[in-house]
């Protein structure tokens, strides 16, 4: 379970505060596709960045299963980060430089696996996710769906207990959006728990988990699947 | 080092070639200057004193208060002219300069009052003396007359101090015989001259002489770099006799004979016993000098080789200082390419860290980065400059008429050399390094 307990993050912005998220208690279980959404500005990839250890709390508890990340050092969030947590953004976020299996290795080459070990897991994740015949391209070679796809295989390479996903279909058409969505949605199958935010109707729709943000605060929290309020 | 971390530095070196080579480039001119200036200066000194060491660092040079050596543009007085002409045309000026009574004066021989046997009963350290004397002298030769400066080495100077007169290696004939059969020695300079073989005859003043050898061309070490670079009369007076080329050699016993009015001893050679102090040496040969009233100077070529070894070190110093600067002009480039690359790499640095980098990982990715493109550009300009060493030496050897040296390559230097370049180069990577590690990944992600 990921728990927020009271969690507020405030920004100063010159002499300005802005608050990002107010006093924020949510659960989202593991195994189960947890879906953000809310209108722009709403805290929504504040919040998210806070679960992936990206960020850090003003105020406030986060619990990712045993592991509390308000107090974990600098170091032990990018331990977590590595180990426990992968991410997906809209903008793809690879390194334009590298191929794609070279951007796949990265989480690896920056713990303790061999570089010969980090090559071949990085060629089957390709190759899961579709794109075996890709690993050498560059990201400028691929189309945006295939980005995606590569940093689904880049998020999954060390086995995380959590996938967080930033509008993964903003800058996909709607035919590759749902491919990559049925591709997240499929992780949990695998025990990884995939988090989606998005601002996307049709996707929210499909969440087990919906948490609708608003100024900071939760909207509302309904498990579409219970139809029960979590919050 | 980190495999991976350098694993991932590498791959970012070998993306961006253009930068790469741009920020290798400082670090590659910087080295190539110190090796080049350093190996080229070394070899320089160390050509100049393996001279020393062939004269002998146990010896003494008593040389007169007067310098003896001709000046570089009189060296060359062998002149061609019709034999057929009237000689005293020989005494018109030459080349626009006058070799007569100037050249004269200049050589003019002062007693020097000096009584060897006295000298021997009055050092007893002593062990060994030889005298050369120089002079200008009206030569002939088949078609060909002017003036050469002949050299009257004693027998003792020839057999125990021919490094003195540039080891007198023999190219064709044989070495002289004793006094008194008017036998000549031929410098290769003079030999070609001349135009003569060996057998045949050229005439010195009055006096027929026999050509029974002719020697090597000399290497042209003190003559070169020795004169040029160090100031000196003993220097001045040793590189003379050192540049056996334009010169003819004749015993001393014959020259005092034939032209005793203009005997001179210009240079007297001492050996000492070994493991005497040649200070205290010195002292008391200054002692039977001036009780004899000899207008001579002693001087150890220890001594000299000293001034030479301090001269040329002050020499290097200053060009290992100006090559210092521009290394440190490179390490200053090299940093501010860096952190320009910081700058461009900050949504890089956003998804490292999204992706588990640790700050320290960051700063060694960066730090790698700058050191291996440090160590490439010590790598590369080390290389380069021991190609430019070489082709230094020999520029500098042309110049100098000097073709017996060459570069010398400290192994120390070259390894310390690599080693400083890697460390430069991470200094210069340190704090945009740094910058890298601090980021904050979400605003980095943020960045476009």
């Amino acid at each position: 379970m990921i728990s927020l307990r009271k969690v507020s993050k405030t920004y100063q912005r010159g002499s300005q505060a802005v608050h990002a998220v107010r006093d924020l208690d949510l659960d989202l279980p593991f195994r189960e596709f947890s879906v953000i959404t809310g209108p722009s500005g709403s805290g929504k990839s504040t919040l998210l960045h806070l679960i992936g250890c990206l960020d850090t709390p003003t105020a406030g508890e986060i619990h990712l299963g045993d592991a509390d990340l308000a107090r974990l050092s600098s170091n032990q969030r990018a331990d977590l980060r590595a180990q426990r947590i992968g991410f997906v953004f809209q903008r793809f976020n690879q390194i334009s430089n590298l191929s794609a299996a070279e951007n796949v290795e990265l989480p690896m080459l920056l713990g303790r696996v061999s570089r010969s070990a980090a090559r071949r897991r990085a060629r089957a994740a390709l190759e899961q996710v579709g794109l075996g015949a890709r690993v050498h391209h560059r990201p400028t070679e691929l189309s945006g769906g295939e980005l995606q796809r590569v940093a689904i295989a880049r998020a999954l390479i060390n086995g995380p207990d959590v996938v967080l996903a930033d509008e993964p279909t903003g800058n996909l058409d709607s035919a590759t959006g749902e491919q990559v969505i049925s591709l997240l949605k499929s992780l949990k199958d695998e025990g990884t728990t995939p988090v989606v935010v998005t601002h996307n109707r049709d996707i929210a729709a499909t969440a087990d988990v919906l948490v609708c943000m608003q100024d900071g605060r939760r909207a509302d929290a309904v498990d579409d699947a219970d139809g029960e309020v979590h919050a | 080092m980190n495999l991976n971390l350098a694993s991932l530095a590498w791959r970012n070196i070998r993306s961006r070639k253009t930068r790469s080579w741009l920020t290798i480039l400082g670090m590659l001119i910087g080295v190539t200057a110190i090796v080049t200036l350093i190996s080229v200066g070394t070899g320089v000194e160390s050509a100049v004193l393996r001279q020393f060491e062939d004269i002998g660092l146990d010896v003494i040079l008593l040389t007169p208060r007067v310098g003896l050596a001709p000046s570089d543009s009189d060296r060359s007085m062998l002149r061609s002219t019709d034999i057929g002409e009237d000689l005293g045309e020989l005494d018109a000026p030459l080349d626009g300069k006058s070799i007569g009574s100037d050249l004269g004066a200049e050589l003019a021989p002062p007693t020097d009052g000096l009584d060897i046997e006295d000298l021997l009963r009055g050092v007893p350290q002593i062990t060994e003396t030889g005298r050369v004397a120089t002079r200008v002298l009206p030569v002939s030769a088949g078609n060909m007359g002017g003036f050469v400066r002949v050299l009257t080495p004693s027998r003792e100077l020839m057999v125990r101090f021919s490094g003195l007169l540039g080891g007198l290696e023999i190219a064709e004939g044989r070495q002289l015989a004793e006094s008194g059969r008017r036998e000549v020695l031929l410098g290769a300079g003079a030999a070609e001259d001349m135009d003569v073989a060996i057998g045949e005859t050229i005439q010195l003043g009055d006096t027929a002489f026999t050509v029974v050898g002719i020697l090597a061309t000399s290497d042209g070490s003190f003559e070169g770099i020795g004169g040029d670079l160090v100031v000196g009369e003993s220097v001045e007076a040793i590189r003379a006799l050192a540049s056996t080329d334009d010169a003819v050699f004749v015993p001393l016993e014959d020259a005092v004979e034939l032209w005793e009015e203009e005997a001179m001893s210009s240079l007297v050679a001492i050996r000492i016993r070994t493991g005497v102090s040649v200070t205290e040496t010195i002292l008391e040969i200054n002692d039977v000098l001036a009780r004899q009233g000899a207008s001579m100077t002693p001087i150890s070529t220890q001594a000299l080789a000293d001034n030479v070894q301090r001269t040329l070190g002050m020499v290097k110093t200053v060009l290992a200082s100006i090559a210092a600067i521009s290394l440190l002009v490179g390490t200053v480039g090299m940093m501010n390419t860096m952190y320009t690359a910081v700058l461009e790499r900050i949504r890089e640095i956003g998804i490292l860290k999204s992706v588990g980098a640790k700050d320290r990982q960051v700063l060694g990715i960066f730090l790698i980065d700058s050191g291996l493109m440090g160590f490439a550009g010590g790598i590369l300009g080390i290389a380069i400059g021991v190609g430019a060493s070489f082709v230094g030496t020999l520029a500098l050897g042309r110049l100098l008429g000097v073709t017996s040296f060459a570069p010398v390559f400290v192994p120390w230097l070259l390894l310390g050399v690599a080693a400083l370049s890697f460390v430069l180069g991470s200094l210069a990577g340190a704090w945009p390094a740094w910058h890298a590690s601090r980021i904050d990944p979400v605003e980095a992600l943020r960045s476009q």
